[in-house]
């Protein structure tokens, strides 16, 4: 989507029409994307009411200040991005690439956050698959098996959210660089706008699994 | 579609903080003993804070019909995929047939295997 | 016309076609494809209607069977039905109707193709490899737990698929939005650009939901966990409920399209304006909407619950209705029109013949009582391929003989085509009507034996079968033949109204030498009453 080769690409009239197109593009994209989560959503919503007392009985693995560490750090990526798209306004083009960097930074963060936890998780046997291990998995034939699908929606939605943070993160620091050393760094705008759309959606899908996995 | 008007900074900074303090109010909801209430509570303010982006991070507030369109429908389609489905499970082993002489239907779901053992 | 190079003749490298940003050329190289898939589909088809003959099983294994329809449904659903008539009328023609010069991402429609090719490539790859046994919707927990043939293969092919569709689907809505020539309001606009904006919506809506569904089932297959597995704690329901929000509407996005191309070809040989435009238009946005709502009448037998049942029963009731409205709406603008029974004109007709019996079947199959009766018999066989193939191809082949000369700028024989029209409807009939009396009688769908009782119907279907093969290889022929040594057409053969057609045959790269501008509705033909010497000619309302 990003046209670099000249302001103002063949098939449209003029920026406006390219802006817009942009703008729109990126929303019924941002729309495809919450029907793709929602495939997990929907699951989520069916085994939870299926299995409610798992589910809370999984959610005390995780703990509650590390999530709520990491949605702050979302936050704070996604209002220094909306301020950068301000300060580009203005022409400050060295301000927009700190702005960008310290967000990408952010975003490690909370994937090094991420990370420890999913470490965590698997050191007490509590990744899906074969060597997922449930106390009571061999006194019933099944409780440990829906204590199990908590933790397989858990690590596919997290982990779905996880592989859209590293897009997200290597897009705003390729931008950041991008926009440092080009020579026309005005005709970035529409990367910007849309890249910025990009992490905002994916800090709001976060928003919901933080209630959804961490305060049952 | 004319480029949007855009969000001033004061206002992203103020709607930030705002963010943050729901963020504490849900943990700190968390802490009481509500019990179900939990889930709504959650719920609500994680919708709360959606809408905030939404409207100011991500401008739809300036931003044209047709994008708050978009985002309304993607949210939509995401509520009938839900209610249809959950329509079905919530809806399951209800009284299903009128006349007294024929057996009614039985359902057999997995949660039906899980509590085997305690059930009967 | 001769000073302006046409986009055939703009680059004749391979390189020039594969790396091509043009929407026209792209809309060429899917053509190719999809001919290709669609042969490869039908081949499979040619195979069990072979093995089903006879009663028994001699010809191939029951193994073997249910690879040849798997293969079939996948192909002949992803790789052929739905990127048809959008990946290739559409392509071809959505940003010439709208008086665009391309699409609005023209390098996202190009990596759109890539990614059809890749998932085609899977596909193909899953056909040497042994194939996949699980029919076309991978119903767990057999696809996930007991099925030992390339499910996963399979299921990352129609994935990478589900991609294309969705960034076709998401070009079209942005093109349609923002790059309509000035004067072309939302209600002058041909009613293809309707139905493309409905397909649109529905691949951009629905296809997400299939990815999403088909990864899980990959995760249930390489963790051994219980997504879908009721066995250890997984819902095999869920998995249906997610499959067919996505594949009901999927349906309409195999229906959509014809639907535009009809509405294109009906006023132009009838030689009058659209009756009802703006209820056709509506009508294809209904379906699209509601479409959505529908997806349980496929669970009626599956223990879903009952209640859920008769709201989705209601609904799929509801879809009929816009569906019927256009059929009304084609059939009054035919009544008095001069009607010339072009090649074209007699796909549409058999069009909507096919389709209204299609329908009228669905809404039987949507009665619960009546369902319970037929399900998983050939009643639905024969229902979904009336829609499908009677519908839908009937459609995409008279859509490529309305807009041939526009793309190549040759007239193919016109009597071979309309012969070829009538071996269509005819071999499709045989094939597909004894099918609902099967069907009726119980025959179950996906068995490679049968009763003896049944043969004559067999037979009669294979030889339909035979007869529609031949109508599907005779255009290939004649089309190709019309490349070298058809007459050239001019730039409006049909006179038809249209932006399209107000520029050459082919058109030039950029499609339209200056910007049109719009300044009346669309479908303005002179109704045969009238003072018909003036024939209607674009260029006259362009300025």
């Amino acid at each position: 989507m990003n046209r670099t080769s000249s302001i103002v690409a063949m098939q449209f009239d003029d920026s406006e029409q390219q802006h817009s197109a942009a703008l729109l593009g990126m929303w019924i994209f941002l729309a495809t994307e919450v029907l793709f989560f929602g495939g997990l959503f929907v699951a989520y919503t069916v085994y939870r009411y299926e299995y409610s007392d798992a589910f809370a009985e999984g959610s005390e693995h995780l703990a509650i200040w590390s999530g709520a560490v990491m949605t702050g750090l979302l936050l704070m990526g996604s209002l220094l991005i909306a301020l950068s798209e301000n300060v580009f306004e203005r022409d400050h083009m060295h301000r927009v690439f700190w702005n960008l960097i310290s967000t990408a930074v952010l975003g490690i963060l909370f994937l090094s956050f991420e990370f420890y936890e999913y470490h965590d998780l698997i050191k007490h046997q509590l990744f899906p698959g074969a060597a997922f291990h449930w106390p009571e998995k061999q006194s019933t034939p099944l409780s440990g098996r829906s204590v199990e699908i908590y933790f397989v929606l858990f690590f596919c939605m997290t982990g779905l959210h996880a592989l859209h943070m590293i897009i997200g993160i290597s897009l705003v620091s390729g931008l950041a660089f991008y926009l440092r050393y080009s020579k026309n760094p005005r005709r970035l705008k529409n990367p910007l706008t849309v890249i910025g759309l990009y992490w905002h959606f994916v800090d709001i899908i976060w928003i919901f699994l933080f209630p959804l996995f961490y305060l049952i | 579609m004319t480029s949007a008007k855009q969000v001033s900074s004061t206002q992203l900074i103020w709607t930030c903080v705002a963010l943050m303090l729901l963020l504490l109010l849900t943990v700190g909801l968390f802490q009481l003993p509500l019990g179900s209430a939990h889930l709504i509570a959650g719920l609500s303010i994680a919708f709360l804070k959606t809408l905030l982006i939404l409207a100011i991070f991500m401008n739809l507030k300036g931003g044209s019909g047709v994008l708050r369109l978009t985002a309304a429908v993607g949210i939509l389609w995401l509520c009938f995929a839900i209610l249809g489905i959950i329509s079905d499970y919530t809806t399951r082993g209800w009284q299903e047939t009128l006349d007294p002489g024929l057996e009614q239907g039985t359902h057999y779901s997995s949660s039906d295997r899980v509590e085997a053992s305690t059930a009967d | 016309m001769a000073t302006h190079q046409s986009y055939l003749s703009d680059g004749t490298t391979l390189r020039s076609w594969l790396m091509t940003l043009d929407h026209k050329r792209i809309a060429i190289l899917y053509m190719v494809s999809l001919t290709f898939f669609f042969f490869v589909g039908g081949a499979a088809a040619v195979l069990f209607r072979l093995e089903l003959i006879t009663p028994q099983g001699d010809l191939v294994s029951s193994d073997t069977y249910n690879r040849l329809f798997s293969i079939h449904g996948i192909i002949m659903v992803w790789f052929f039905l739905i990127p048809a008539v959008p990946n290739v009328l559409g392509n071809f023609l959505v940003p010439l109707m709208i008086g665009a010069r391309d699409l609005a991402f023209p390098r996202l429609n190009l990596a759109s193709w890539y990614l059809f090719m890749a998932g085609g490539l899977f596909t193909l790859y899953v056909v040497i490899a042994g194939g996949v046994d699980t029919g076309w919707t991978f119903y767990t927990p057999y696809s996930s737990t007991y099925a030992n043939s390339h499910v996963i293969l399979a299921a990352t092919g129609v994935f990478i698929t589900g991609f294309s569709s969705i960034l076709t689907g998401l070009n079209f809505i942005v093109t349609i939005h923002t790059m309509r020539c000035p004067g072309l309001k939302w209600f002058r606009l041909p009613l293809f650009i309707w139905s493309m904006y409905s397909t649109s919506l529905i691949m951009v809506l629905a296809t997400p939901i299939l990815a999403v569904t088909l990864a899980l089932v990959a995760v249930e297959r390489l963790l051994g966990v219980g997504i879908f597995d009721p066995g250890i704690g997984g819902d095999p329901l869920l998995f249906q409920h997610l499959f067919w929000f996505y594949s009901h509407p999927a349906v309409y996005i195999m229906i959509l399209p014809g639907m535009g191309v009809i509405s294109e070809i009906i006023p132009c040989f009838s030689r009058k304006p659209i009756f009802g435009y703006e209820f056709i238009a509506m009508a294809s946005l209904a379906i699209a909407i509601l479409g959505f709502l529908v997806w349980g009448h496929h669970m009626f037998v599956s223990g879903q619950s009952l209640y859920a049942g008769l709201f989705f029963s209601l609904l799929s009731m509801l879809v009929a209705v816009p569906s019927a409205v256009k059929v009304f709406n084609w059939t009054a603008t035919l009544y008095k029109g001069s009607i010339s029974l072009t090649t074209p004109m007699l796909y549409a007709l058999g069009f909507i013949g096919l389709f209204t019996m299609g329908g009228l079947t669905g809404i039987c199959l949507a009665t619960l009582a009546f369902d319970v009766h037929v399900h998983d018999t050939y009643f639905i066989i024969a229902h979904f391929h009336y829609i499908m193939v009677g519908g839908m191809v009937m459609a995409y082949l008279g859509g490529m003989h309305f807009w041939w000369p526009k793309i190549t700028g040759r007239m193919y024989s016109e009597w071979l085509g309309r012969i070829n029209a009538l071996i269509v409807f005819a071999g499709f009939n045989m094939t597909f009507f004894p099918q609902f009396i099967l069907g009726y009688l119980g025959n179950p769908r996906r068995y490679h034996t049968y009763p003896g009782e049944f043969q004559v119907f067999h037979i009669m279907s294979t030889l339909g079968a035979s007869i529609l093969g031949i109508g599907y290889l005779l255009p290939l022929f004649y089309l190709l033949w019309s490349l070298k040594y058809g007459k050239r057409a001019c730039d409006n053969p049909w006179d038809a109204t249209g932006l399209e057609w107000a520029t050459t045959s082919p058109p030039p790269a950029h499609n339209f030498r200056e910007t049109p501008v719009i300044r009346e509705p669309a479908y303005q033909y002179e109704t045969p009453h009238s003072d018909s010497k003036n024939k209607p000619n674009p260029k006259t309302r362009l300025t």
